[in-house]
């Protein structure tokens, strides 16, 4: 045990270790705020096609020869955020399609114009670390890890200034319409604060295994509360302790930090479902 | 409870971009705004930077920041353990790390003190350990990075 701390404490004299912890820590914050209510809406899967849409936007932004490609993913994530709202909402093309569409065709594009004109001498390597997040969240710069902060910032404001709002909207947006609530313009903003998280949580878990840091803290939650506010406050809780533990796990043990944190985040959800059935029998 | 809620994220929030804005000791960051350093062993250690000694996740990490910053790390004796790699022209030598997926590696080049090809040097693909000085020259415009005086450990 004493040998697993000094290792840690060694470790520790690393800043892209202290970086990786502090940026870890926030991405969890702010997925699992918005977990809860994509989970309650059925939206857990517009996640995992902005997240594709994000890789396609960081194929973009290696071509393009950026060297922070966090801005530009950004922006053009948050576009099609919104457009993906507004093509769900038509009847033409309705909402799983949509997130469908967009979610394949970014990664294809992504995917091929990375073949095309990448430059990089290991593409495969480039290919897998962005959908996988093997070391991503370790080799961070301080700009990004201050874009990181500020951005989280803005979500936990955002989601504390209008938490009223956010709530009526989760549970009945059509009470909440009628109750004068400005519906759309909480969706949009909602899908614009979802598309910052996912650019966010790539560094963290790669595109492929976000879908996991937002749903599962939530659905653990869920199985033990009941209350928007309880299931909330656990989820955060849950989504901030398997990521600390999912980075320190991964750099004392040297595996993948993305896999290791859902990993984690697996075995908190089979405990917690385990614990709901052990309660649930006893009434 | 709000204003409360939003004070206290406000603080923490604040707290953690000084954290991020900390000076630190040595070395000092350079133009591309790296903020990486190395880690001073104790007296009378032999070496700066011991990458044998690390999980393959820091491994990876670490070989990646000194690509990123490598005047960082002029000057410092590292040792590395990884696998023995050639080029094609059998001109530079390397010893390659994989990361904890196995589908990314980045190799460091060395040069053994006193030695020649093939006859010091091990078989491609042999695991080695090998500790030298991290120094850097040209070719041409083009900067590189090696490892220079290295012996196999």
């Amino acid at each position: 045990m004493s040998a697993v701390l000094t290792k840690l404490v060694e470790y520790f004299q690393f800043p892209f270790v202290r970086y990786a912890l502090i940026a870890g820590t926030l991405i969890a914050f702010c997925s699992s705020l918005l977990g809860v209510t994509l989970v309650l809406r059925r939206f857990s899967f517009i996640g995992d096609g902005l997240s594709h849409v994000a890789f396609g936007a960081m194929a973009v932004s290696a071509i393009v020869g950026l060297t922070n490609d966090m801005p530009l993913t950004l922006a053009i994530t948050v576009i099609c955020a919104i457009l993906l709202l507004r093509t769900g909402q038509s009847t033409k093309i309705n909402g799983d399609a949509a997130v469908a569409m967009i979610s394949v065709g970014a990664l294809a594009i992504g995917y091929l114009l990375m073949n095309l004109f990448s430059k990089s001498s290991n593409l495969s390597g480039d290919v897998c670390t962005t959908l996988f997040g093997s070391t991503s969240i370790l080799t961070l710069s301080r700009f990004e890890v201050v874009l990181c902060i500020v951005l989280s910032a803005v979500v936990a404001a955002a989601f504390i200034l209008f938490y009223n709002r956010v709530f009526a909207v989760t549970f009945d947006e059509n009470f909440a319409a009628s109750a004068g609530t400005r519906t759309g313009a909480s969706n949009t903003a909602i899908a614009i604060i979802v598309a910052v998280v996912i650019v966010l949580a790539m560094n963290l878990v790669g595109s492929l295994l976000i879908s996991a840091l937002i749903i599962f803290p939530a659905l653990s939650a869920m199985r033990l509360f009941k209350s928007f506010r309880s299931v909330t406050v656990c989820s955060a809780i849950l989504s901030v302790s398997c990521s600390v533990s999912g980075i320190l796990i991964s750099i004392l043990g040297g595996t993948p930090v993305g896999s290791t944190i859902v990993a984690v985040d697996i075995a908190v959800f089979a405990v917690f479902h385990i614990i709901s059935l052990i309660k649930g029998g006893k009434k | 409870m709000k204003k409360a809620f939003c004070v206290l994220f406000a603080l923490v929030f604040a707290f953690l971009l000084c954290s991020c804005g900390a000076k630190q000791s040595q070395p000092a960051p350079n133009s591309a705004g790296a903020e990486f350093q190395t880690v001073t062993l104790p007296a009378g250690s032999e070496v700066d930077l011991d990458l044998s000694a690390m999980s393959g996740t820091m491994v990876y990490s670490e070989v990646y920041n000194i690509m990123s910053s490598p005047e960082n790390y002029l000057g410092k004796t590292i040792k590395m353990n990884g696998a023995f790699a050639t080029d094609d022209n059998e001109i530079y030598y390397f010893c390659i790390i994989k990361d904890a997926t196995a589908c990314c590696q980045q190799g460091i080049e060395f040069i053994l003190k006193d030695g020649n090809y093939p006859n010091d040097y091990p078989e491609p693909g042999t695991d080695i350990t090998v500790k030298g000085t991290f120094e850097k020259y040209m070719e041409g415009d083009q900067a590189y990075y090696h490892l220079v005086d290295a012996v196999l450990c």
